[in-house]
């Protein structure tokens, strides 16, 4: 029974999702928000008070996740070495210079790599089961086998077997009516840190200051934050 | 270096979101959720060694964290309204897959977090134990509470539709 409800949760987690794509804007309002945090990351950095307290308040504890034996750049208040000692690296995001650099752009290339193999994949479609049947046949891991069927995909090689037609048809995800309004939020030059800001001004979440914000602009209303 | 960044959004964007969805079950949430990601992503680009892992471990501890902290209210919107809508084909089928989502939604996220995680993402125990940092028998009791409440919200949903027969 754990088997039957861990295939079918596979199987409806997958469905569920299906043909959901990141908005146009992402890569370009990721960047630029990016920029703006590692921006203001430095100007604490040269304000040793204020760096400070944003070490006191753990800004640098969140989400972890860096490289084994690496630290963030926002030392620890009890550290006392707030003045920056800068790792490049961490400091001053994608566009900065270099430590490291080799196996560092390796692992971001083989990571695009893995993405794009994984969307040709799906985009293929082949699901989970496909991903299971293939995994039997090369003897690795559902997981590494979409990995691997992607990358001869991509490169026009033939997988094995055609992909199993899905069982249901997916009726289609639901069209954003506001996607207007928070392009025009992101071409204003806002990023996702001014969407936060107007939410607390207008005691509403992000993604509804961004459409509201997107709306004002629009009607060619000024908005209480400037980009 | 910085085009690596935006080809890795650009490329794996999509399954991100994907994966924010399941994560939130709201479509505005999710994506607040990734954008916030990428751009704490590109701050640190450098050190991060699997942005796969940094971002799909980031969101999940995000998205347990924001309802411990703020007991927010889940808006529910888009996902629920057409991934459980009616096609025509198999009742069955369609009324599972519209269920094990609905009850996805109805989960702790913590316990969501590590469901979809194993069965969405298929990182095993031990990879989503060393990602969030905590036991992998934490993993495993979350995992089995939360397949045990999907199994049991489901098989009220197969003694419903086997009553509706009658």
């Amino acid at each position: 029974m754990v088997n039957e409800v861990e295939e079918r949760l596979r199987r409806e987690m997958a469905a569920a999702v299906q043909g959901v794509e990141a908005p146009v804007w992402l890569p370009a309002a990721a960047r630029k928000g990016g920029r703006r945090r590692a921006n203001r990351r430095r100007a604490l950095l040269a304000a040793p008070a204020t760096a400070a307290a944003v070490g006191a308040v753990g800004v640098a504890s969140w989400g972890g996740w860096l490289r084994t034996g690496e630290t963030s750049v926002v030392a620890p208040a009890s550290s006392g070495a707030l003045a920056p000692q800068p790792d490049v690296r961490t400091e001053a995001g994608p566009t900065a210079g270099p430590g490291g650099q080799e196996d560092l752009q390796e692992a971001a290339r083989a990571a695009v790599a893995q993405a794009e193999a994984l969307e040709a994949y799906f985009a293929a479609g082949y699901d989970y089961d496909d991903a299971v049947e293939l995994g039997r046949l090369w003897n690795v891991e559902p997981g590494e086998a979409k990995s691997t069927a992607g990358a001869h995909l991509l490169a026009g090689e033939d997988l094995p077997f055609e992909p199993v037609e899905q069982p249901v048809e997916q009726p289609p995800a639901p069209a954003d009516d506001r996607a207007p309004q928070r392009e025009a939020f992101f071409a204003a030059g806002y990023t996702y840190d001014d969407a936060v800001e107007l939410a607390r001004a207008w005691n509403v979440d992000p993604w509804e200051a961004k459409a509201l914000a997107g709306e004002r602009l629009l009607a060619g209303e000024t908005l209480p934050v400037q980009p | 270096m910085e085009g690596s960044f935006e080809e890795f959004v650009a490329a794996g964007g999509g399954r991100l979101l994907r994966t924010a969805l399941l994560l939130t079950c709201d479509r505005a949430a999710a994506e607040d959720l990734v954008q916030d990601v990428l751009e704490r992503a590109y701050v640190r680009w450098r050190s991060i060694e699997d942005p796969h892992a940094y971002t799909r471990t980031a969101m999940s501890r995000a998205v347990t964290d924001r309802w411990r902290r703020v007991a927010r209210r889940p808006r529910e919107v888009e996902l629920q309204g057409w991934h459980g809508r009616a096609v025509p084909d198999g009742a069955a089928d369609r009324a599972v897959r519209a269920d094990v989502v609905d009850h996805l939604r109805k989960l702790p996220p913590r316990q969501r977090a590590v469901i979809v995680l194993r069965y969405f993402e298929d990182w095993s125990e031990e990879r989503i134990a060393e990602e969030l940092d905590v036991s992998r028998g934490t993993v495993k009791s979350q995992a089995s509470k939360g397949l045990a409440r999907l199994r049991e919200l489901m098989g009220a949903d197969e003694d419903e539709e086997a009553m509706s027969r009658w």
